[in-house]
């Protein structure tokens, strides 16, 4: 990601390949804010590259056997941190429909080669694809650190732009995702460039009547609304629920002005990806 | 500093690099591999896409010490395998180029795309090509190019 010219170097580091989660956490905790963990290495290298970021240590996860594991217990899907989206892509029972369609539109297949999803998670920025699909599913990061794990819900991850709700010396070890969930889909605007205006991921479960949108790149984190922001008539038609989702998006979205769209453009796109996935799932043209 | 092993279209070579350098950097400019092209640096273009361990990756998004004891295979490394070559002869076919800067890349990522899925066609295809760029835009006979080649990778064998 970058606006201006590109850097073709990146100044100097050292490259640390620890072989298992406590190893990286003594070195996170050795070398304090001077280290950063790599995974994929796709965000960490070009923010390096742009000098937006910088670390003397740069940790890779990549060498953790236990971080590239995908595993399916307890009807959560829990996926390593060192997972490449292009692996997710390919999963071809992959239930959780927005976690796919998100996944498959992040960059392009070579790049979600290296890329991975706790990766692009922790980016953080407006316009990742991840963090409103995942939000969507109900999905918890596992944190790992000096003073042991936890669980966080991706809800609560994201602080704002590049801001994580951990503390320096924890590394974010995989997500889990539910896999009781109902229907979902992610659909996002993008105007022929990679970054988004706005994205939509909506997961609708029709058994216990919850519904849940979260809308992307409108803000400095996720936007989430569900049973106590949106009222949804059961039985009413698709197209009088939207109208009143547009509804409680005028009052509550306050999409954010940026270089690449207005705030009045974004809330239009904004109506037309939430009305679009909720076609996806309820039907209608 | 430190040495690292790559082998690099079939031949192991050595190399002593920092650990801040690019595998684009090491294989341009420490073991010669010139046909992978470096254009963009920021992952966009795909011209620096090579295959690593048989997977395409962007090398300039790679660090050289990533790629450590691990095998890279370039455009020119594709010689060996027929399929590849008949590919190559299809792209020439098809005119599929003006400036020919991204062939390499295009070569290389195609190459990977027909040998996981020979049947692959219309929409799916053009996505597996999305991640390098032609400047030129000769993406219809790119296009054409690898969907003709198909049949090299159902017919032939794998090695030649």
């Amino acid at each position: 990601m970058s606006f201006g010219s590109p850097y073709m170097t990146i100044p100097k580091f050292s490259y640390l390949k620890p072989n298992s989660i406590s190893e990286a956490i003594e070195l996170l905790e050795k070398y304090g804010d001077d280290a950063k963990v790599k995974a994929g290495g796709i965000g960490i290298i070009a923010f390096m590259k742009e000098r937006l970021t910088s670390a003397s240590y740069l940790v890779d996860l990549k060498g953790i056997p236990e971080l590239g594991m995908v595993q399916e217990s307890d009807g959560y899907l829990r996926i390593g941190a060192t997972v490449t989206l292009r692996r997710l892509e390919e999963m071809r029972n992959l239930k959780l429909m927005a976690l796919h369609e998100a996944v498959s539109s992040i960059a392009d297949p070579i790049i979600r080669q290296s890329a991975t999803l706790v990766g692009d998670t922790c980016e953080a920025i407006p316009w990742v694809d991840a963090p409103p699909a995942l939000i969507s599913l109900g999905a918890y990061a596992h944190v790992a650190g000096k003073k042991g794990t936890r669980d966080i819900p991706v809800s609560q991850l994201i602080k704002g732009t590049g801001e994580l709700s951990i503390d320096s010396g924890e590394i974010i070890t995989g997500i889990s995702i539910p896999e009781s969930g109902g229907n979902s889909t992610y659909v996002k605007f993008s105007s022929g460039s990679e970054y988004s205006i706005a994205s939509a991921s909506v997961n609708v479960n029709p058994k216990s009547k919850e519904l849940t949108i979260v809308m992307g790149a409108v803000a400095e984190s996720p936007r989430i609304f569900n049973q106590s922001t949106v009222e949804w008539k059961w039985g009413e038609s698709v197209e009088k629920n939207i109208r009143g989702v547009w509804k409680t998006f005028d009052d509550r979205l306050e999409p954010m002005s940026d270089m690449l769209s207005s705030s009045e453009f974004r809330m239009k796109i904004s109506k037309m990806v939430v009305a679009r996935a909720l076609k996806d799932l309820f039907g209608g043209a | 500093m430190r040495t690292i092993t790559i082998t690099a279209n079939g031949l192991s070579r050595e190399a002593t690099v920092e650990d801040n350098e690019l595998l684009l950097n090491v294989l341009r400019d420490k073991l010669g591999v010139t046909n992978v092209k470096a254009a963009c640096w920021r992952g966009e273009c795909g011209l620096c896409t090579v295959l690593l361990n048989g997977l395409p990756v962007k090398s300039c998004m790679t660090l050289a010490v990533e790629a450590d004891g691990k095998e890279v295979v370039t455009a020119e490394g594709l010689y060996s395998d027929e399929r590849a070559r008949k590919l190559q002869e299809s792209f020439v076919e098809h005119g599929a180029m003006q400036c020919g800067f991204c062939t390499p890349a295009f070569v290389v990522t195609s190459h990977y795309v027909l040998s996981r899925d020979p049947e692959i066609d219309g929409e799916d295809l053009k996505k597996e090509l999305s991640g390098v760029i032609c400047r030129c835009g000769t993406y219809y006979q790119i296009y054409d190019a690898v969907r003709d080649a198909r049949k090299y990778y159902k017919e032939l064998p794998v090695r030649v």
